[in-house]
């Protein structure tokens, strides 16, 4: 088998030039030089990588738990809204308010920021959007009219696009 | 030198990797992930996306988004396989002047290898801003059942995204190669590849470095895609249930209902329910109107649940094709993102008996094998070999219609194979090779790839030519068939790159039905190779009569005379024992001429040998048998082109 797959694979001329091609020591000297220029640079730019990486990794480390970390504050945040729209505000709405706040302040810290997007041209490197409606009076096309989930970023990523409605150009709705 | 990168260019995902300090990885894009979708936007203003990016934007731009080009790519705009999946596709599905399907944006055509181009530009820029350097050179994957053109286009894409393809290997082999390196003693594997939109499992056999594959089989029409499309289809039906409103004619929502069937059955895989979300679907009369549904996992497997089961008839064949059975293979590797399914897994464990190995990253395995083969070509790796099979039997059609095989199936590539052939009529000065891929016993039956002259062959009579018909298939699976006339040297080739492309339908009714029409074929082509016997003898007893028809008496050649007759009548219908019964008749008839040249020899004192019956030189009569020279059909190529 093993004669087999190197017949037919890439080293198919091996066989001609194999037998008589006298290697001199010269060429060995070459050959083993190339390797080792070939490897070193090789290992320098391994560890560059490795240093991007690792700086990489400890900058987003913590992008998945934050990321889940945010249905949690978007829950907050509904009952939030609820709470002020039918109860007015008492203490515990009070309450519930400065913890939203502390909430987004600590996730803040650790590099997490909203994205703005209401009224603000729809831009897919931030927004994803979930729906197209036909632009009213006064929108302007491609603007995103309603946000039903927050966007955030993480340093320079997006950790979560916000959840939009587009206004799209004037009449081009359904079909 | 630098670097080659390995591209698993799926349908839903793509990924990228890269040979760094001896090892694989991935390659992470610029949003910080780790597969990309495979989805191109283009934007009013001309701006293209890729990506997560392009995806986002989907709803907002529907018929200009491309997703799933795969499903089109190499493909005929006309095949069942475009159609049905046009059909689907929110954007717009054309046919290209020759026949190819291409998408329209914008107004403007696109190949899906210009498509495929976008996205492996993305690919490459995510190497390249990892690696900090440029990179040109690339090693992609494509599913196993890929026929030629489809692996072709797939090479012009990666060329107009200014990539050198330095190899095309099967999504299989190169999960094996990704497996094979960490372990390397001999063992028989199993790849089961599940993803976005194809389906293929291979056996394998890994030992010494060396990698061969014995065997693939798949759907290329089964995949994530479809388990999400059931999803939606129930969630539709439940909407209209609950609300009475259709929701399959709007588009739009049938976008989100897309991305929410997605998100719940991978949810589903880690948990037992999930609650499907989608606020201000669609609105009527009344008001704006909600979905909000929960699905259970159970619900879901119910829902799934004969797609699962497809998944089996390509695993029992692939082990029959390869000789084996599920106990005799030592490991089995699951593949795609869709093996995360916990049915899934269930259902190969219990196929293979065995549990299977789930340590590498399923929809990362593919891409790494692609790296390491990348490296392998650059000597990065040393002693690994890869070998690939080709999925079909090809070959060429020969006298009455017949496909005479010549590289047979799961035949290791590369490989080159010859036969001599020769002409079916006297004079004549042209061939057509006619090149089929298939299983079954008549060309007509079998896909026809491509077909060329060879023309300006010396007249001579029929069977005396020899013109050396050989298939070469290089490492990429792509074939180039040559045919030479012995006698002039003269030489035509093709490599076949615009042929059109086997969709699953024909794949599968080449491999069953190759079998359930095993015994209807095998009569066609009894019946063609007695009526091929019979045109010879009819051919050499005409001959042998006028040459030698004054050396017999006035009756007995009015008898041979009246059995040709006969046989030329015979020949006109399709009863094979009156052909056989006319031509032995003629046959004896005729013998009477050889009789009298015996006597005549005999009494010349000449020991020249008479001919039998048949007569004729190089009597190709029996094609089909092992001889060495068969008949081809060819045809004078003004005369009859098909
Ligand atoms: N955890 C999961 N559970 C179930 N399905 C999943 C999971 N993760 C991903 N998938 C599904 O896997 C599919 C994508 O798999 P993969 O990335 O391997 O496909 P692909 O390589 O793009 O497709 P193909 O191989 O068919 O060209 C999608 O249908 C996706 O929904
Ligand atoms: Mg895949």
């Amino acid at each position: 088998m093993r004669d087999f797959s190197e017949k037919t694979s890439e080293s198919k001329d091996q066989e001609g030039v194999e037998s008589p091609a006298e290697v001199t020591p010269a060429d060995e000297l070459k050959t083993a030089q190339d390797q080792y220029l070939w490897l070193a640079a090789e290992f320098e730019n391994y560890k560059k990588r490795a240093q991007k990486d690792q700086a990489d990794y400890i900058k987003y480390a913590n992008e998945r738990i934050l990321k889940d970390l945010l249905t949690v504050l978007d829950n907050l945040q509904r009952a939030l809204q609820h709470a002020q729209q039918f109860d007015g505000a008492n203490g515990l709405v009070q309450g519930i308010e400065l913890t939203c706040k502390n909430y987004v302040e600590t996730l803040s810290r650790h590099g997490v920021k909203e994205i703005s997007s209401m009224g603000l041209p729809f831009d897919p490197a931030v927004h994803q959007a979930v729906a197209l409606i036909e632009a009213k009076e006064g929108q302007a096309p491609n603007t995103v009219v309603a946000e039903h989930e927050k966007g955030y970023h993480l340093h320079d990523r997006v950790l979560r696009p916000a959840m939009v409605t587009v206004a799209g150009p004037n009449k081009a709705a359904g079909d | 030198m630098g670097k080659v990168i390995g591209i698993d260019l799926g349908t839903t995902n793509s990924c990228v990797s890269i040979m760094s300090g001896g090892d694989p990885v991935v390659i992470a894009n610029a949003e910080g992930n780790r597969t990309t979708p495979s989805v191109v936007g283009i934007t009013d203003k001309g701006e293209r996306l890729v990506g997560q990016i392009a995806k986002r934007q989907a709803i907002t731009n529907p018929e200009n988004t491309i997703y799933s080009i795969k499903r089109l790519i190499g493909r005929k705009a006309e095949s069942k396989e475009v159609r049905e999946a046009s059909k689907r596709l929110p954007y717009k599905v054309v046919s290209a002047p020759n026949g190819d399907a291409h998408v329209e944006i914008r107004g403007k055509q696109y190949s899906p290898a210009e498509i495929s181009a976008m996205i492996l530009q993305k690919m490459k820029q995510t190497a390249e801003d990892y690696l900090g350097e440029p990179v040109t050179e690339a090693v992609i994957t494509v599913p196993a059942y890929f026929d030629d053109s489809q692996r072709q286009a797939t090479k012009d894409a990666g060329q107009i995204a200014g990539l050198t393809v330095l190899r095309i290997i099967n999504e299989p082999t190169a999960a094996s190669l990704a497996y094979g390196l960490d372990k390397k003693k001999d063992e028989r594997i199993a790849v089961y590849d599940l993803g976005g939109g194809t389906f293929d499992v291979s056996i394998l056999e890994i030992g010494d470095g060396v990698f061969e594959v014995k065997s693939t089989n798949g759907d290329t029409f089964l995949g994530g895609d479809d388990f999400d499309q059931r999803i939606m289809d129930w969630l539709v039906e439940e909407f209209k249930k609950d609300q009475g409103i259709d929701l399959k004619k709007d588009r739009m929502a049938l976008q989100r209902l897309k991305e929410a069937a997605e998100r719940a059955k991978i949810e589903l895989s880690s948990s037992q329910e999930t609650e499907i979300n989608l606020p201000f679907i669609t609105a009527d009369a009344g008001g704006p109107k909600h979905l909000v549904i929960k699905l259970t996992r159970a619900k879901m497997e119910q829902l799934v649940d004969d797609l699962i089961q497809r998944t089996v008839e390509p695993c029992k064949k692939a082990l029959s094709d390869a000789g084996v059975t599920a106990k005799e293979v030592d490991e089995v590797v699951l593949v795609g993102g869709m093996t995360r399914m916990p049915k899934v897994i269930q259902l190969v464990r219990d196929f293979f008996g065995k549990e299977p190995h789930k340590g590498v990253n399923p929809d990362e395995v593919v891409a790494i094998g692609a790296g390491i083969q990348g490296g392998v070509l650059k000597g990065e790796v040393k002693d690994v070999l890869l070998l690939d099979v080709t999925p079909l039997t090809l070959g060429i059609e020969t006298l009455g219609s017949v496909f005479t095989r010549l590289i047979e199936r799961n035949t290791t590539i590369p490989t080159k194979k010859s036969q001599i052939f020769s002409t079916a009529a006297d004079g004549q000065t042209a061939v057509t090779i006619n090149v089929l891929q298939g299983e079954r016993e008549m060309a007509s039956d079998n896909k026809t790839l491509g077909h060329f002259d060879l023309v300006g062959l010396p007249p001579a009579p029929r069977g005396m030519p020899q013109i050396e018909v050989s298939f070469d298939i290089d490492a990429n699976g792509i074939v180039h068939v040559a045919a030479k006339d012995m006698a002039t040297q003269k030489e035509q080739s093709i490599r076949i790159t615009a042929s059109s492309g086997l969709n699953k339908d024909e794949i599968d009714k080449m491999v069953k039905d190759a079998q359930a029409h095993a015994a209807e074929d095998k009569k066609k082509r009894e019946l063609v190779e007695v009526r091929n016997e019979a045109d010879n003898r009819i051919y050499g007893v005409e001959k042998l009569l006028a040459e030698h028809g004054d050396k017999i008496g006035e009756d007995d050649r009015k008898h041979i005379q009246e059995e040709i007759a006969a046989a030329r009548k015979a020949l006109e219908g399709n009863d094979l024992a009156a052909i056989q019964t006319a031509t032995q008749n003629l046959v004896k008839a005729s013998q009477k001429i050889g009789e009298e040249m015996y006597k005549r020899t005999a009494a010349d004192g000449a020991g020249t040998p008479g001919p039998d019956g048949g007569g004729g030189e190089g009597q190709p009569g029996n094609a089909g048998n092992d001889e060495k020279v068969v008949d081809a059909e060819y045809t004078e190529v003004n005369k009859d082109k098909k």
